[in-house]
């Protein structure tokens, strides 16, 4: 009970200071920028982008002409100047062997947003080609068939792009923010009272593990908050969260296992310039290797909230055992921390 | 003053002395720590994709885990899909696979015979008028199993047509390796530039992370207090920040060095250092607590670092000028686009740190922090020069908060109208807050909102120049007058309340810039 108390104090006074504000500010932001990322993604991508690439060739080459209708130059040096004057998105040189193979030397722009457009476009063109080639030489090809309700339906390549990005980047993302935000939340508030000595007051009426557990549940109350609030703001924007519940739970472990982090810094010395470098560097190791790990409490929210998977149990259980390890191991070190400052 | 602010920057270091041998050991286990498992996260690569999407079949692919209710159903003849987004990804994913196992399958059966197509890349720099150069880049393009052999067959007589027919500033002849089968081909990812360029920043993050913490400390334990009435707050400050400074600048200087980039490329990251402690500076004057101060960092950095790399990866685009590592990554070391790119973090860092500085009497106020900023900026604006001044400078805190706010222009159908509506207000509020200080002071309203006005629509325009070069001057008076009359209004309706001149003349803004656009659109 004291704990609670010892937590609704600390958030009123985040409320107070409207920090909070701040925050939900910043997950709109991220979300909304997101928006602005998935439309470039989009349109960079939609074969509408890159369906009227023009093409300079360079050679002699009858098939491939007839597959991409370039515009036929004699030397290269043309090309190569109607390419860096804008007139072309890419050049290709060579002569068509139809029966060797043929190596093809493909000028495209620099710039990584005009190559996106020549390359994906080269790529559809040259394996048509490749396919008309094999078909002369009896080689089988592969035809992928997709359908839906029975009818066939064409899928632009690069579709997966944009799933992928929200899937597996953006939500993430927001829930490494929320992890963030709170741990770092942890360690203010309980570095603050060490440093302005207001836990030896608060000490005279409740025990420290109730002061170390209301800043926790402090904490997951504002990732809770925090995790709620994007998670109705992507779907405000059209972005679909299969499964909300273990979305959430995915999301509240990573927070787990943040805070349990933010806590080990924090009884390593309750000051808060060590407890910030130590959890910031101990969190890049964190992150990192949870985007590597199919089996991280991100991958596990990346399958829960594209729908592929909703088992999260496991790492809910594993992060709040971390927690209530840690919680054990820092009220034994801030306690020895007090005895010292006594 | 040098010799004193020598001296603050040595306290500064006596200070981190608290740091024993043992946080040191600690500190560096972590480094190496978060090192190694970064450079080995980053040889697996991003795999919390794996399982996201449901077959009916066990397949090859990691992506892919059986289910009975799948996103793809592999049957003879075809794929069904379900209709969904995720469906559709799916088969695009499954699409790519089956190509790559097909090719293995050709290449075991029938050999070269099945590779007849066989291409190289050469990234060529477009619209340059002082040559054209040629860059190569073969690394980007991943290749799979089976291919080795398919490269031993390059003929030495195909590799001399190409010497013959490449020009000669080619950089090195063309290599086996560089040839790939058409559907190895991948486009360059935009999101490798991000990982690259925050090998840039982030050491500095941490650099300036330290100090804000010792600033915040130095605050909350009131030393500056006594500080203070010894010293000049600029001699405590500036001494304060001098080792982080030259720390930051040596750590970016060896990330610049390590990331193959030459150290003149330093004065594009200085700025930015300056600003980032600056900034961190101001917001521990301005906070009533640890909390506020990291909530307010947190969101802030994050907001820099996005204007810092995303223009960053559409560094082709006009507004990818805007941000220094732009310049850093495409070699530009023009004395316009420094300007362009850097203008905004000396502008800014000189700013947060003149109201860090005067920030004496609110530091220890318990009013939030935008109560300080408008106290702040009444001591500031005391007559009409010093206005115009605080408006012209504040036009970059504009330009980096618009550059945010148009993001928003996606979200919804009639985002741009919001949009229109907070570039509005944003302006509004800058001006109106410095006419309210001027006329705070005694300034007379009318004259304070011309001058607001002017010295606006200059810092505008100045901006405007740098990103969008307007040929002419025609309709330059339009928004000048737009500008005074909005301004004129915020006078006007003052007596009301600032949140409702604001209201009003933000209004006014907003359907000037709404009829302008859309008469430019029709």
């Amino acid at each position: 009970m004291e704990s609670l108390t010892i937590a609704l104090k600390d958030l009123r006074s985040l409320r107070r200071e409207r920090t909070i504000g701040l925050v939900l500010a910043l997950l709109l932001f991220v979300a909304s920028f997101s928006s602005l990322v998935v439309t470039g993604i989009t349109l960079l991508y939609s074969p509408t982008g890159y369906a009227n690439a023009r093409v300079g060739l360079v050679g002699n080459a009858r098939i491939f002409e007839t597959i991409v209708h370039p515009v036929v130059y004699e030397d290269l040096a043309p090309a190569l100047r109607d390419l860096t004057n804008g007139k072309l998105d890419a050049v290709v040189v060579f002569n068509e062997n139809v029966s060797s193979v043929n190596y093809i030397t493909v000028y495209v722009p620099k710039e990584d947003v005009k190559a996106i457009k020549a390359i994906l476009f080269l790529r559809k063109k040259l394996e048509e080609y490749q396919n008309v080639l094999r078909r002369i030489r009896g080689i089988p090809t592969l035809r992928i068939v997709a359908y839906e309700n029975g009818r066939v339906v064409e899928v632009p390549e690069g579709y997966y792009l944009k799933f992928k990005f929200v899937y597996v980047m953006l939500i993430p993302l927001l829930a490494l923010t929320t992890a963030v935000v709170s741990s770092a939340f942890v360690i203010d508030s309980v570095c603050e009272e060490f440093e302005k000595n207001t836990v030896e007051v608060l000490l005279t009426a409740v025990d420290l593990s109730d002061v170390v557990i209301g800043k926790v549940t402090a904490s997951l109350i504002l990732s809770t908050t925090l995790t709620v609030f994007w998670m109705i703001m992507l779907t405000l924007n059209g972005i679909e969260i299969h499964d909300p519940l273990s979305t959430f739970l995915a999301t509240l472990s990573v927070c787990l296992f943040m805070t349990s982090l933010a806590l080990l810094s924090v009884s390593y010395e309750p000051v808060r310039e060590k407890a910030q470098i130590l959890f910031s560097l101990a969190v890049i190791s964190f992150i990192v290797v949870m985007f590597s790990f199919p089996s991280s409490p991100l991958g596990a929210l990346a399958r829960a909230s594209s729908g592929s998977n909703s088992f999260v149990i496991p790492h809910l259980i594993l992060s709040l055992s971390s927690l209530i390890l840690t919680l054990f191991v820092s009220e034994k070190r801030l306690s020895k921390a007090i005895g010292l400052d006594l | 003053m040098i010799i004193t602010m020598l001296e603050i920057a040595k306290l500064e270091l006596r200070a981190r002395r608290r740091w024993r041998a043992r946080d040191g050991i600690f500190v560096v286990l972590l480094s190496i720590l978060a090192v190694t498992t970064t450079v080995y996260s980053l040889s697996l690569g991003v795999r919390i994709d794996r399982g996201i999407y449901t077959s009916n079949l066990k397949l090859g692919d990691p992506l892919f885990r059986v289910s009975k209710d799948p996103d793809v159903t592999v049957v003879r003849g075809g794929v069904i899909l379900k209709g969904t987004e995720k469906s559709l990804a799916a088969f695009d994913e499954l699409r790519n696979y089956l190509k790559r196992v097909y090719d293995e399958w050709l290449w075991q059966r029938y050999g070269y015979k099945a590779f007849p197509v066989m291409v190289r890349l050469v990234r060529v720099k477009t619209k340059v008028s002082e040559g054209v150069r040629f860059v190569k880049n073969s690394t980007t393009f991943p290749k799979v199993s089976g291919k080795g052999a398919v490269e031993k067959s390059v003929k030495r007589e195909s590799e001399g047509k190409m010497a013959e027919i490449a020009p000669q500033n080619v950089t090195g002849a063309p290599s086996k390796s560089d040839f790939l089968t058409p559907d190895q081909l991948r486009p360059p990812s935009l999101l490798d530039k991000i990982l690259y360029a925050f090998g840039f920043v982030i050491p500095i993050y941490f650099v300036v992370q330290i100090y804000s913490s010792s600033t915040a400390e130095d605050k909350l334990k009131r030393r500056f207090e006594v500080l203070f009435t010894a010293l000049s707050p600029e001699e405590v400050l500036f001494g304060k920040m001098l080792p982080y400074a030259v720390a930051s600048v040596l750590l970016s200087t060896i990330a610049l060095a390590i990331l193959g980039k030459s150290p003149i490329y330093e004065v594009y990251i200085f700025p930015v250092i300056l600003f980032l402690l600056a900034l961190n500076t101001f917001t521990a004057m301005i906070s009533r607590s640890y909390r506020e101060m990291t909530f307010l960092t947190i969101v802030i950095s994050i907001f820099v670092t996005v204007y810092l790399f995303i223009p960053a990866v559409f560094s082709e685009f006009t507004f990818g000028g805007v941000s220094p590592i732009t310049r850093i990554l495409n070699g530009d070391l023009k004395l316009w686009s420094y300007v362009v790119s850097t203008f905004q973090f000396w502008s800014m860092a000189v700013v947060l740190f003149y109201l860090s500085i005067n920030s004496n009497e609110v530091m220890y106020s318990q009013r939030d922090p935008l109560e300080k900023i408008v106290e702040l900026a009444r001591q500031t604006v005391r007559d009409y020069p010093t206005l115009f001044l605080a408006v012209f400078l504040s036009i970059p805190f504009v330009f980096v908060i618009e550059f945010f706010t148009l993001s928003l222009i996606f979200m919804f159908e009639y985002a741009v109208y919001v949009v229109i509506l907070l570039i509005a207000i944003v302006e509004e509020f800058f001006k109106g807050l410095l006419i309210y200080s001027a006329v705070r002071n005694g300034c007379n309203g009318y004259v304070s909102a011309i001058v607001a006005s002017i010295g606006f629509f200059l810092g505008e325009k100045a901006v405007l120049f740098a990103f969008l070069p307007v040929k002419g001057l025609t309709y330059l008076p339009v928004p000048l007058i737009a500008h005074t009359l909005a301004s004129l209004l915020f006078v006007l309706t003052l007596r009301f309340g600032f949140k409702r001149a604001l209201a009003v003349s933000s209004a006014f803004h907003a359907v000037y810039d709404g009829v302008i656009i859309w008469s430019l659109l029709r």
